[in-house]
């Protein structure tokens, strides 16, 4: 006699029952975000992005809203059903591992064109916008929507605290998913003497036509004193604590070093150095070298410039004792900005200072590394984001939300015991599956505690 | 202040340490708890000598991370034990502190001064420090965890207590990292390898704290799950300059 071991249609009506586990959520939030990494590696080309505005708002907004809507009634009138069911913790667990999954590869390899070969093929190269990573962002909103409307509605314990984060977690991801649609942002390069710049342009190759212009009319970079360097053959190299300057003494790798003649800027010509009061010029040092066996060695040591080449001293003991290349302390770009008005009085921009002019941010990000000092080109990122206050609302909402949270983080463990004693858990509410058995409890707790 | 300095002083601390973990043995004494809070006064106060000396925050290299990791899980776990009851912290406390310190003492820093242009800001310092102490919390949390699971324990509150005050800190974390995002490059979220691994724990611990419920969980799958959350912390903390996208990312530690 054979026995039909096919999943009856009460089997399968028994695994959709209310309320879902961890199981049915994955495979119904699961399963539409595997087919769509399934659509994704067969269509890697496929990209989805947001409209501008006021467009993008609509796309996001409007639809939750109407979930909202619908759900709230349904909440009011005491119905169940799959709404419900996504809006449980299993739903949310779910929705939250897709989207971790969708966002690995971010985390693990480059994107865009830097992203390896392979997972350009499998459509992976520019994960934000992929199938798979917006049908979880879907699946993470439409469970924040459901929980948030069905925890007001019933007004469970520790809902005002719930509604503060969770309103908050919405209302951010929804300002900045739609604030993608009419971000505007791109690079712009300035150089001294050069005409205002008036357009930034975005990693895709959009030019952003700004409403302003900006002049370069002055870069300063300050850096930290450079520091002894003593290198070995092997590539081991140990630096100073203490930086060189005027009668300094420094050590390194066990090499005393102490100045003897300082130059600030120096130029270097056939081995020599010789004071150079250029910004493009870096310091110069002889300095008299101790080490630990009794040897002396004297000598000047220089960082390779655009006015000289490196200057070096061969210890005894065969390794090399230079000096650093001095570290940017702080840059900053002097410009005037240019309108309808005129030309405006100067401003320095600096990083973490950025400028603000018709609508625009300006950030300092990089300037010419190879002139060091001497720059007269710099590099400022534009950025102009009308959804910028929204985001902020979103941010503080959550902040509030976590710190309530981190107050009444007790309130959040959950009855397993009383904190601080040992005793046995009491058993979860029993499922039909699982019993809990007397080998679960702990041998060293008395068995009238177990129940 | 020289390198040689603090290597003497993070001794004392250990040793500091070990004879309060070693007498913590001894139930019914107070010494341990007195040693383990000179301790931390002491690694406290070399934080502070240190920024002194460094004339900035020392929080740069991984091994000035360290010392603060030590002294906020030392710190944290002392107002935990005293605030909850939670004794079952204190040796693993010491452990977890005593091993990060150990690492700054094999392998120490060189002390450097200098400090990179796009650190010159306000929001530095909170912004590290609240993901240290989030990352002590839930490094306490871990430890606990694995005393529970090697003991063969059934009750996950204490992990699950610390983690449920970690992930707040995460998230206060990454709130003022996107601040600082914008206010420094234009962008709060720029999708950087370590702001996306730092979102990746989150949406661990989250996941993990919403499915480690009595309702929905045995006690020893709460614990393991614990387990396995923070080993996405120690990716997101060391591991992530190892990968592929490091070459693309603003988040790299420099080695003293």
């Amino acid at each position: 006699m054979t026995i039909d071991r096919r999943p009856s249609t009460v089997d399968r009506q028994q695994f959709w029952s209310f309320p879902w586990r961890l199981p049915q959520a994955g495979v119904a939030i699961g399963g539409v975000v595997a087919i769509g990494w399934l659509v994704q590696v067969v269509r890697p080309t496929l990209q989805l992005r947001l409209p501008g505005a006021p467009w993008n708002a609509v796309v996001v907004v409007v639809p939750l809203v109407l979930i909202a809507l619908l759900y709230g009634w349904s909440c009011a009138r005491k119905r169940t059903g799959v709404l419900e069911q996504l809006s449980r913790a299993p739903a949310a667990i779910v929705a939250l591992l897709c989207l971790a999954l969708a966002a690995a590869p971010i985390a693990i390899w480059p994107q865009g064109v830097a992203a390896p070969g392979w997972l350009a093929q499998i459509g992976l190269a520019h994960c934000l916008t992929a199938l798979p990573f917006v049908l979880s962002l879907v699946a993470v909103l439409l469970v924040l929507v459901l929980v948030t409307v069905r925890r007001v509605v019933e007004r469970e314990a520790g809902w005002a605290r719930f509604l503060l984060l969770h309103a908050g977690l919405i209302w951010l991801l929804v300002a900045a998913a739609a604030g993608t649609g009419s971000l505007r942002q791109g690079r712009i390069t300035l150089r001294i003497g050069d005409g205002p710049g008036v357009a930034a342009h975005s990693a895709e190759g959009v030019v952003h036509h700004l409403s302003v212009g900006l002049l370069l009319t002055h870069f300063r970079l300050d850096r930290f004193p450079p520091r002894l360097l003593v290198a070995g053959s092997d590539g081991a190299a140990a630096m100073s604590e203490h930086f060189l300057g005027d009668g300094a003494t420094v050590i390194a790798g066990g090499v005393t070093a102490t100045v003897q003649e300082w130059l600030p800027a120096a130029a270097v010509v056939e081995g020599v150095a010789w004071p150079y009061g250029s910004p493009e010029a870096n310091p110069a040092a002889k300095v008299h070298l101790d080490l630990p066996g009794g040897d002396s060695v004297s000598g000047w040591i220089h960082a390779p410039s655009l006015v000289g080449g490196a200057l070096t001293v061969t210890l005894p003991d065969g390794r090399i004792a230079g000096m650093e290349l001095p570290r940017p302390r702080r840059f900053a770009a002097t410009v005037r900005v240019v309108d309808a008005d005129g030309v405006h009085e100067p401003v320095e921009v600096l990083v973490n200072r950025p400028l603000k002019a018709a609508g625009w941010w300006f950030y300092l990000l990089d300037y010419d590394t190879r002139l060091g000092a001497a720059s007269d080109t710099v590099v400022l990122e534009a950025v102009e984001d009308r959804a910028l206050p929204a985001v902020w609302l979103g941010l503080a909402l959550v902040l509030l939300g976590a710190l309530a949270h981190l107050v009444q983080a007790r309130t959040l463990v959950g009855t397993w015991s009383s904190l601080g004693s040992p005793s046995c858990t009491r058993p979860a509410v029993p499922r039909s599956a699982h019993r809990p058995k007397a080998a679960e409890c702990n041998s060293a707790i008395p068995e009238e505690a177990c129940p | 202040m020289t390198a040689a300095v603090v290597q003497l002083w993070l001794i004392v601390i250990l040793a500091l340490w070990a004879l309060a973990g070693l007498w913590s043995l001894r139930p019914g004494s107070r010494v341990p708890l007195g040693l383990a809070m000179v301790g931390a006064a002491g690694l406290w106060a070399l934080i502070a000598a240190l920024w002194l000396a460094l004339e900035r925050p020392p929080l740069r290299t991984l091994g000035e991370t360290r010392l603060w990791y030590g002294a906020l899980i030392v710190t944290i776990g002392l107002l935990v034990e005293w605030r909850f009851a939670l004794g079952v912290v204190r040796l693993p406390m010491l452990v977890l502190a005593g091993l990060f310190l150990s690492l700054d003492v094999v392998a120490p820093d060189t002390l450097d001064r200098t400090l990179m242009p796009a650190l010159h800001s306000p929001w530095f310092v909170p912004h590290v420090a609240a993901y240290l102490t989030a990352y002590a919390l839930l490094g306490l949390s871990a430890i606990t965890t694995g005393v529970g699971l090697v003991r063969g324990r059934q009750d996950p509150s204490a992990p699950l207590l610390l983690a449920w005050l970690g992930l707040p800190m995460l998230t206060v974390g990454m709130i003022l990292g996107a601040i600082w995002a914008k206010q420094a490059w234009g962008h709060y979220w720029a999708w950087d390898p370590k702001e996306t691994w730092a979102l990746l724990t989150w949406i661990t611990y989250v996941a993990v704290l919403h499915h480690a419920h009595p309702e929905r969980c045995r006690p020893r799958t709460a614990l393991w799950l614990l387990a396995i959350a923070f080993t996405v912390v120690l990716l997101c903390w060391f591991a992530v300059q190892h990968l592929p996208s490091v070459a693309v990312s603003v988040h790299t530690y420099t080695q003293g």
